[in-house]
């Protein structure tokens, strides 16, 4: 049976990105792309896709989803105040953002207000199962290219049905054994409910409870979800783009 | 004047050779396009991402983890020093457009007006040009046509719409456009095509590539509403509207 997210409620302004539509600018087609992509690579670090796996922007206020599936993994990233229904008529769980949660069928993701003037990402575990332009997922919304969530409430188009590819799901839930690379620079955080202590920066680390890497940017609960750990900022990117961000932020400090 | 270098931000730089729309000028600038393209199929020139053309510049677009404007600079100046080459495949593509509905002319009596001609005038003017298609920007299929008749030269408007309908066919300065969506937009509506000019349905979206000679072609509304119907069902034949040179 095929998995689908369905959006029973949209957000304000709610887009398929990746890492932008590249190689078209001499035919005026703009690159697109997520705009906090560091954001969107953790989001598909915690849920192991690759870094340019399309996930969901959400501006200003996030979708209602209803899991049409067995089980799916998902990343959420940013500042979002997530809540979960578990059930029909069942109060709304507080959920933690930056981190994954796995769903289950029936249950309906609330991914709620972005907080400031940030946007912030889902990513679902085996990613999006929609047809790419011109190479690409993401959102050009003048052309009409991508998937804008609004577009989709009670009717058929693509994202109402997206499918999730068949290496998502569970398939990573019981895998706890994963090592991550600390990487330099690393701050782990304690993470609610994760056991065992974090590894010094710079070495893997085999305890599963919490870890940082230049890579994954990921630690893990024993129940085996994934948390994103701060490193010199709010979020860490593969090390040159975090190095990046550490000059800017030091930048903005002296100026 | 000489080659310039510009850089543009830390992930590209641009390559200015001269400060004019000409044929000469925007040959250079599509010839070392093309050549950068050949060149990174190639395998060389690691780390360009991709190269954007303009009337007069070209645009080298890199990624800065790989690759650097100094270390880029130095081979592309080789490029250009080899020759580039010229004379590059055109096409001459014909516009159906049509003149004759106020809808869709909302701004053909006060360019009439201003250029002290008839609306009749313009519209001749405007069918007889030497259009060529210099660039495309701004939005995926937006054409920058150069070689509309001097006697219609005008600044734009100086109150910019902030909707212009898709398919208008427009004047501004030396030149005429036709708006791939519905956008805003400054310049003169005269008439509306047809066609599309970005259909993600096509094979190749973008219906204008740069070098193209472009002419238009009149019809009256009923031929319009005919193409138009074809275009929104994606059975029009486009094919026909192109003669390669």
């Amino acid at each position: 049976m095929s998995a689908h997210l369905k959006v029973v409620r949209a957000g304000l302004f709610d887009t398929m990105q990746d890492l932008g539509r590249i190689g078209f600018m001499a035919l005026g087609m703009p690159t697109a792309g997520a705009m906090d992509r560091v954001a969107l690579r953790l989001a598909n670090a915690l849920c192991d896709n690759a870094p340019g796996t399309a996930g969901l922007e959400i501006g200003v206020m996030g979708p209602d989803l209803l899991v049409e599936a067995d089980s799916v993994r998902i990343a959420l990233v940013g500042p979002l105040s997530p809540g979960l229904v578990e059930a029909p008529d069942a109060p709304t769980k507080p959920l933690e953002s930056d981190r994954t949660h796995l769903l289950k069928r029936g249950q309906v993701l609330k991914v709620g207000m972005v907080e400031g003037s940030s946007t912030a990402y889902l990513a679902v575990a085996g990613g999006f199962a929609l047809p790419p332009f011109m190479g690409s997922l993401s959102t050009y919304a003048r052309a009409g290219v991508g998937g804008q969530i609004q577009h989709f409430v009670g009717r058929t188009a693509h994202l109402h049905r997206c499918r999730l590819c068949a290496a998502g799901g569970d398939a990573r839930a019981g895998d706890d054994r994963t090592k991550f690379q600390v990487g330099p620079g690393a701050r782990p955080r304690r993470v609610a409910g994760a056991e065992g202590h974090a590894a010094a920066p710079g070495r893997i680390a085999d305890d599963p409870a919490i870890a940082l890497g230049p890579v994954g940017h990921a630690g893990r609960c024993p129940q085996g979800d994934r948390v994103v750990i701060g490193c010199d900022g709010r979020f860490g990117g593969d090390p040159p783009e975090a190095a990046c961000l550490r000059r800017l932020v030091a930048a903005c400090k002296k100026g | 004047m000489s080659v310039r270098y510009l850089s543009c931000a830390d992930t590209a730089f641009t390559v200015e050779f001269g400060n004019e729309i000409s044929p000469e000028i925007n040959g250079k600038v599509m010839a070392l396009h093309a050549e950068i393209g050949r060149a990174k199929a190639a395998g060389s020139l690691p780390g360009v991402v991709e190269t954007v053309p303009t009337m007069r510049s070209l645009m080298v677009s890199y990624d800065p983890l790989a690759t650097s404007r100094s270390r880029l600079e130095p081979e592309i100046e080789a490029l250009i020093a080899r020759g580039l080459p010229t004379g590059m495949a055109t096409r001459r593509v014909s516009i159906p457009c049509c003149y004759d509905d106020a809808e869709f002319a909302p701004d053909l009596a006060e360019v009439a007006k201003r250029t002290k001609k008839t609306t009749e005038q313009v519209i001749a003017a405007h069918l007889a040009s030497p259009f060529k298609v210099y660039v495309l920007g701004f939005m995926p299929g937006l054409a920058y046509v150069a070689g509309l008749d001097q006697a219609l030269y005008l600044p734009r408007r100086s109150q910019p719409r902030v909707r212009v309908p898709r398919s208008s066919v427009a004047i501004a300065m030396d030149m005429t456009t036709i708006y791939p969506f519905e956008s805003p937009g400054g310049w003169h509506l005269i008439g509306r095509t047809p066609l599309w000019m970005f259909d993600q349905r096509r094979e190749q979206p973008v219906f204008l590539a740069p070098g193209d000679s472009l002419s238009f072609q009149r019809i009256d509304r009923k031929s319009f509403d005919r193409i138009a119907r074809d275009v929104e069902a994606g059975t029009f034949d486009w094919a026909k509207l192109v003669r390669n040179l």
